[in-house]
């Protein structure tokens, strides 16, 4: 096993993968909002251990010098998933690409392009910035992200850090402190890229064809359901699945239902791998 | 309508003085999220009264026939989006400068209104 990191920190990328490619599936994560691959760590060891090669990248605009997040655009984040995406795929029989936050919203977006992706895994996807986090002053948001005030306006990260579980909640807190794992604030540009990701996907998401699977926490406090929802509705996948948590927040990874999401996971990939292999099977045999 | 005028140049005023002051002192790098955050949000409050009053402003001088004020004022009020789509980081500091020199022309304009205001 090969688990390739940066120099210092884990912030540009985890790539965990056999030394020669073996694995059949691969799977490919991105991390959320001013997040890194840290975020995506043990869930992709659960992921390399079920059997798949597992790419986890960090997004451009994160994990170097926190002034990137403000000058990164949309496109630079299509462009890189686009590009990491090709640079793979022709690599595995199977390919899943998943994400958590924003992470799922470029997931959808791959899919929307792409046709031959195996499966999508969208964790907490940001559709719709609606949680019971976002301040009351959130009527002055259009002001911000259509004036010059995007460059200025910053939504300092604050408790509950999308994290339910308490003890998990104060570690996460000072790591937080130590800006080792992910940035302590939201710049208002990074939202306005985000939301204009979000307004693209939704505005093709019926293009996606790719099973999915998609979980989402009731007590999501960045985005609600309504994001969830959307997408299981209008997404035109023959296979989709849609799983509520009830004792979680944004990071459903790190949060009280974490075996859960690693179980349903593990399920919808099995299941998708195995009619993948039925047919492949099938097609030697009409071969034959 | 004078007393808005009034209103309109003190908002106006703060306006100049708080882009500046945030522009030289606020934010910067080592200014903690949650300063930035809040300065930013007084700045948001008071562009959206300076908005506000500035349509006010324009609709009173349209629906009295005052074709020549009313489309000066609708300016103003499109011309901080207009930045805000053309702005990017890297410039930043050219298009906020840009802005307070907007802002310093309304000045003076309203400050024009204010002294030529003749009541209908």
């Amino acid at each position: 096993m090969i688990i390739q990191k940066t120099k210092k920190t884990d912030m540009d990328y985890i790539l965990i993968h056999r030394e020669t490619v073996q694995a059949n599936s691969a799977v490919m994560l991105f991390h959320g909002l001013t997040g890194s691959p840290y975020e995506l760590k043990k869930y992709a060891k659960f992921l390399y251990d079920m059997g798949h090669d597992v790419y986890c990248y960090c997004l451009p605009g994160h994990g170097c010098h926190p002034v990137d997040i403000f000058s990164v655009k949309e496109k630079n984040w299509r462009d890189f998933a686009r590009e990491r995406y090709m640079e793979l795929r022709k690599n595995y029989a199977d390919f899943f690409v998943g994400g958590l936050c924003l992470g799922a919203v470029l997931a959808l977006h791959l899919a929307e392009e792409n046709k031959d992706i195996t499966g999508l895994i969208c964790l907490s996807t940001t559709l719709f910035l609606d949680g019971w986090t976002i301040p009351w002053y959130n009527f002055l948001m259009p002001l911000g992200l259509y004036t010059i005030l995007r460059y200025y306006y910053t939504f300092p990260e604050r408790e509950p850090y999308g994290i339910k579980n308490i003890k998990v909640r104060n570690t996460i807190s000072k790591l937080m402190s130590k800006n080792t794992i992910a940035m302590d604030n939201y710049p208002l540009s990074s939202i306005y890229e985000l939301l204009l990701l979000s307004k693209k996907v939704r505005k093709n998401i019926r293009k996606v064809f790719a099973p999915v699977l998609i979980i989402h926490s009731l007590e999501d406090d960045l985005t609600s359901t309504r994001s969830a929802k959307y997408t299981y509705k209008n997404v035109s996948s023959f296979y989709k699945e849609y799983m509520e948590l009830s004792d979680s927040y944004h990071l459903v990874l790190y949060d009280n239902e974490k075996e859960k999401v690693y179980n349903k996971t593990m399920e919808f990939i099995n299941a998708l791998s195995y009619k993948r292999n039925i047919s492949l099977k099938e097609l030697q045999n009409k071969k034959k | 309508m004078q007393n808005l005028l009034i209103f309109l140049i003190i908002i106006n005023v703060l306006l100049i003085a708080s882009l500046f002051i945030g522009m030289q002192i606020v934010f910067k790098e080592d200014t903690s999220p949650k300063t930035r955050a809040y300065y930013s949000i007084y700045l948001s409050v008071l562009l959206f009264l300076y908005l506000a009053l500035i349509i006010v402003a324009a609709l009173y001088y349209f629906f009295l026939a005052q074709y020549s004020a009313s489309p000066f004022l609708f300016m103003f009020f499109i011309f901080p989006f207009a930045i805000g789509n053309f702005a990017s980081y890297k410039s930043l500091k050219l298009f906020t400068t840009l802005q307070i020199g907007v802002f310093i022309l309304s000045l003076i304009y309203i400050i024009y209104l204010y002294v030529n205001f003749k009541q209908f």
